[in-house]
C-alpha cells in the first residue's frame, strides 16, 4: 500500500498539489482524474520520487525516495521513456541488472512481451519503435521487476485495442495479486469496470471522491460525477 | 502575404513582451552583448596597426575551411533530411491554409536570414585570436559574421533545392552525395599530393598550397571565404568577383527552387519533423542530440552482459556508444580535438609552450560538458527509480564523460606532442590537468541541477553554469601561481599540478554535497 499525507508541490507561483491526503491499500485499484493540469501528473511525479515536494509519502511504510521504497513502485510515465540505442530486450536486461533481479526473471520477461505483442521484436531498437510500440515497452520494463506499487499515467495512450484489453487484464491481475495501483486517465470508460476509488482532481485538490458501490444504483456514475464537478467548476470560473 | 506579415509582426512583438515576462532572457542578451564588447576592447578595439604573429594567407585560409566545411555538412545533412525553413507550427497551419506555395517559401527564406545572422554572430566572439594572430579589424570582423551567415543561408537554399530534386530518387541522391565527396577528395588531393611528392619538406609544402589562393576556388564556401579574406586584405577587386560568384550562384539556386517547388511541402514535411524534434531536445536540455543519438546504427552483438546494480549504468552506455560507432569519442570531441590541436599548430611560435592550447582546450571543454549520456540520463525516470545508492549512481552515470575526458585529452596533447617541442611532463600534466577540469565541469553541472533543478529558464542556467564554471577554476590557478612564485618552481607545472589538486577536491565536495541529486532531483518533462 502507499499513502500521501498532506502534499503540496508548488511550481513558482502555481499551487499544483494543495495538501492532498489519500492512500491506496494492497489489491486496490484507485483512479485519478480530472480536466487538463488539474495536476494528476504532478503528484504522480510526487508518489514516485521524480518531484520535491512538502509532505509525506510512504510506500509499504518506506519514505517513497528510500531505496527500499523504490524497489517496491513501478511507474509508467505519460511519455514513453526509451533508450535510443538500446533494443526492446536489452531494456528489460538493463531493468533486471540495475534491480538485480535473480536469473529466471527471462521468463516473466517473455510472458510481458508476449501479452503485448513484442516477443517478435526482441532486436528491436527503441528508435525504431513506433509511440504506441514505446508505451507497450514502457509498461514491461515498470512491471517486469514485479512491484508491489504500480503507478500508471494515461496509460492507454496510444495503444492499440489489443494492448488496450492486455492492459485491463493485467490490471485485474495485479489487483488479485494484491498490488497498489494508481491509474491517472481521462478515458472514463476504460476504468468503469474494476476500480474500487476514484479521485476527481480540480485545481490541485480532490473536489470528489467516490468509493465503487455497484449496488447502489441510486448513486451517480464516475462519468455524470466527473461531468458534474469540472463543467460546474468551469461555469462557476467563468 | 497579409497573414505571413500578421505572423512575423506577431512573433516578434511576442517576443519582445516575453522578454518583459521573463527577463532571464533580455538578461542573456544584455550579458552576450557585453561578453562581446569586452571581447572587442580587451583585444585593441583601437584597430592600431600592430605587429601580428601569422601571415594573413593563413587567416584565409582558415576562412575558407570553416565556411566550406560548414557549408558541406549543411548540404550533405539537408541531403538526407532537406535543409528547412519551416517548423512544425509552419507545416501544419501555413502549409494548409490557401496561401500560394512561393510565397510561404519566401517567408521560409527571409525568416531563415534571421537565424543564419544569429550563427555568424558567434563567431564575433572569436575577434580575440583573430586580431591578435592576424591583425583583424572590427570592420573585418563585420565581413566575417556576415559572410558567415550569408554563406549559412545560401547553404540551407542549396540544401533545399539538392533535396527537391533528389527526393524520391535514392540514384540522384547518391550521385549528389559522390560530387561533393569528390570536391573534398580533389581539395585534400591539391593540398596532400604535393606534399608526399616533396615528403621531406611535407610540412612546408602543405603549408604553400594552403597559402594560394586556389583554394577559394571551392564552390560558395571557398567563394565567400576568399571574399571575406580579400576584404580584410584589402583586395577589394577579387572580393567583388567571389561576391558576383556567390550572388550568380544564389539566383540559379533560387531559379531552380521556383521551378521545382510547386509541390515541396512533402520534401520539408519530414525535414520539419526532424527539426522539430532536434529542438526539442535541445530545450529539454538534451544538447548534442545527433551526436549521441546518431541516425546510421549498427545493431551487431546484443545484449548489455555486464553490470549489476548502478554500474549496469556505464556497460549501457558504452553498449550505446558501440552501437551509435562511436569509440569512447563521440563526433563533436573529434571535432573540438581536431579544432584544438589546429590551434595548437598555429600558436605553436607564442614562446608559450603548451600554455595556449591548454587555454584553448578548457575553453571549448566549457561548450561541450552538457554533452555526455549523463546529461541524457537525467532526463529519463529509470535513473531516479532505480533501487540503488543515489552516490554510486551518479559515479556510474557519469563514469563514460569521465573516461571521455581522459580519452580527449590524450588525444589532443599526444598529438600537440609531435609540433610542439615541450617536455613529456608538460604533456602528462596538461592531459590529467584537462581531465581535472572535465571533472569539475561536470561537477558544477551536477551542482547546478541539485540547485536550481530543470525549473529554471534554460538560458538562465547556462549563464550560471558559465559563472560557476569560472569561479571554480579559478582556485586552481590561484594556487599554482602561489606555490610556483612560493618555490620559485617551473610554472606551468606548478599551475598544472593546483588545478589538478584543487579541481579534484572541489568536484569531490560537490560529488558528496549532491549524492543525493537522484533522489531529489525535479524531473519534469517526463
Amino acid at each position: 500500500m502507499f499513502s500521501v499525507k498532506n502534499v503540496s508541490k508548488r511550481y513558482n507561483k502555481v499551487l499544483a498539489s494543495d495538501n492532498l491526503n489519500f492512500f491506496v491499500n494492497d489489491g486496490e485499484i484507485a483512479v485519478l482524474m480530472g480536466p487538463n493540469g488539474a495536476g494528476k501528473s504532478t503528484i504522480i511525479k510526487c508518489i514516485t520520487g521524480l518531484l520535491r515536494f512538502d509532505g509525506e509519502i510512504t510506500v509499504n511504510g518506506y519514505e517513497n525516495k528510500s531505496i527500499e521504497a523504490k524497489r517496491l513502485l513501478g511507474y509508467i510515465p505519460e511519455m514513453p521513456a526509451v533508450y535510443d540505442l538500446l533494443t526492446i530486450w536489452e531494456h528489460l536486461e538493463f531493468i533486471a541488472r540495475a534491480y538485480e533481479m535473480e536469473d529466471g526473471w527471462q521468463n516473466y520477461a517473455e510472458e510481458l512481451l508476449k501479452r503485448f505483442e513484442l516477443d517478435d521484436k526482441k532486436n528491436k531498437l527503441g528508435k525504431e519503435l513506433s509511440k504506441g510500440m514505446q508505451q507497450k515497452l514502457s509498461i514491461c520494463c515498470a512491471l517486469v521487476h514485479r512491484p508491489k506499487v504500480i503507478i500508471f499515467d494515461e496509460p492507454m495512450v496510444g495503444l492499440d485495442p489489443h494492448a488496450i484489453k492486455e492492459l485491463k487484464l493485467i490490471f485485474k491481475e495485479l489487483k488479485a495479486e494484491g498490488a497498489s495501483i494508481l491509474i491517472s486517465t481521462h478515458m472514463l470508460d476504460s476504468v468503469e469496470d474494476y476500480w474500487d476509488v476514484a479521485h476527481i482532481m480540480v485545481s490541485g485538490k480532490f473536489a470528489a471522491t467516490k468509493y465503487n458501490n455497484p449496488d447502489n444504483e441510486d448513486e451517480k456514475t464516475l462519468e455524470e460525477m466527473f461531468f458534474e464537478i469540472t463543467e460546474n467548476k468551469s461555469s462557476s470560473d467563468e | 502575404m497579409k497573414a505571413m506579415k500578421y505572423l512575423v509582426l506577431t512573433r516578434f512583438k511576442n517576443s519582445i513582451i516575453e522578454m518583459k515576462n521573463h527577463p532571464s532572457k533580455l538578461i542573456a542578451y544584455v550579458f552576450f552583448i557585453a561578453l562581446l564588447v569586452f571581447v572587442l576592447f580587451t583585444s585593441n578595439l583601437d584597430g592600431a596597426v600592430m605587429e601580428t604573429t601569422r601571415p594573413i594567407e593563413e587567416f584565409r585560409a582558415i576562412m575558407v575551411a570553416i565556411y566550406f566545411m560548414t557549408f558541406l555538412l549543411t548540404v550533405l545533412n539537408g541531403l538526407s533530411s532537406g535543409g528547412t525553413f519551416f517548423t512544425m507550427p509552419d507545416v501544419n497551419l501555413l502549409f494548409l491554409s490557401p496561401i500560394e506555395p512561393k510565397k510561404i517559401l519566401s517567408y521560409g527564406i527571409l525568416k531563415n536570414i534571421g537565424t543564419s545572422a544569429m550563427v555568424g554572430f558567434m563567431l564575433a566572439f572569436q575577434y580575440g585570436w583573430m586580431h591578435n594572430l592576424y591583425g583583424i579589424r572590427p570592420l573585418d570582423l563585420v565581413f566575417v559574421v556576415l559572410g558567415f551567415a550569408f554563406m549559412m543561408f545560401i547553404a540551407n537554399l542549396t540544401a533545399i533545392v539538392v533535396y527537391s530534386f533528389s527526393s524520391g530518387n535514392e540514384r540522384v541522391k547518391t550521385a549528389v552525395r559522390w560530387f561533393l565527396y569528390a570536391v573534398c577528395a580533389a581539395a585534400a588531393a591539391y593540398i596532400l599530393i604535393p606534399m608526399f611528392m616533396n615528403y621531406q619538406n611535407a610540412f612546408a609544402v602543405g603549408l604553400k598550397q594552403v597559402y594560394e589562393p586556389y583554394i577559394t576556388f571551392l564552390p560558395v564556401g571557398g567563394w565567400l571565404g576568399g571574399a571575406v579574406a580579400a576584404l580584410c586584405m584589402g583586395k577589394v577587386s577579387s572580393a567583388f568577383i567571389y561576391i558576383a560568384l556567390t550572388f550568380l550562384y544564389t539566383a540559379v539556386m533560387s531559379f531552380l527552387l521556383s521551378k521545382s517547388s510547386s509541390d515541396y511541402y512533402e520534401d520539408v514535411l519530414q525535414a520539419s519533423e526532424k527539426m522539430t524534434a532536434a529542438i526539442t531536445a535541445k530545450k529539454e536540455g538534451k544538447v548534442n542530440y545527433d551526436s549521441i543519438n546518431p541516425k546510421n546504427v549498427k545493431l551487431g552483438k546484443t545484449g548489455i552482459n555486464r553490470g549489476k546494480g548502478a554500474s549496469v549504468f556505464l556497460y549501457k552506455h558504452l553498449l550505446e556508444n558501440r552501437r551509435g560507432q562511436i569509440f569512447i569519442l563521440d563526433k563533436m570531441s573529434l571535432i573540438f580535438a581536431a579544432i584544438t590541436v589546429g590551434f595548437a599548430y598555429f600558436t605553436k611560435d607564442s614562446q608559450s609552450g603548451v600554455v595556449p592550447a591548454f587555454a584553448f582546450s578548457v575553453y571549448l571543454m566549457i561548450f561541450s560538458i552538457g554533452f555526455g549520456r549523463w546529461a541524457k540520463e537525467l532526463m529519463l525516470p529509470y535513473v531516479y527509480m532505480i533501487p540503488q545508492s543515489a552516490f554510486k549512481k551518479l559515479i556510474m552515470v557519469t563514469s563514460q564523460s569521465i573516461l571521455q575526458f581522459f580519452v580527449e585529452s590524450a588525444l589532443i596533447f599526444v598529438a600537440c606532442s609531435f609540433f610542439l617541442e615541450v617536455p613529456v611532463i608538460d604533456i602528462v600534466l596538461c592531459i590529467l590537468a584537462r581531465t581535472s577540469v572535465g571533472i569539475l565541469f561536470l561537477a558544477v553541472n551536477i551542482l547546478i541541477e541539485r540547485i536550481v533543478g530543470s525549473q529554471m529558464n534554460k538560458t538562465m542556467l547556462v549563464l550560471i553554469y558559465f559563472l560557476f564554471a569560472v569561479i571554480f577554476i579559478i582556485p586552481g590557478v590561484v594556487l599554482g601561481v602561489m606555490v610556483g612564485a612560493l618555490l620559485n618552481v617551473n610554472m606551468v607545472i606548478s599551475v598544472m599540478l593546483g588545478m589538478i589538486f584543487s579541481n579534484i577536491l572541489i568536484s569531490l565536495i560537490i560529488g558528496f554535497a549532491c549524492k543525493n541529486i537522484l533522489n531529489y532531483a525535479e524531473l519534469n518533462n517526463v
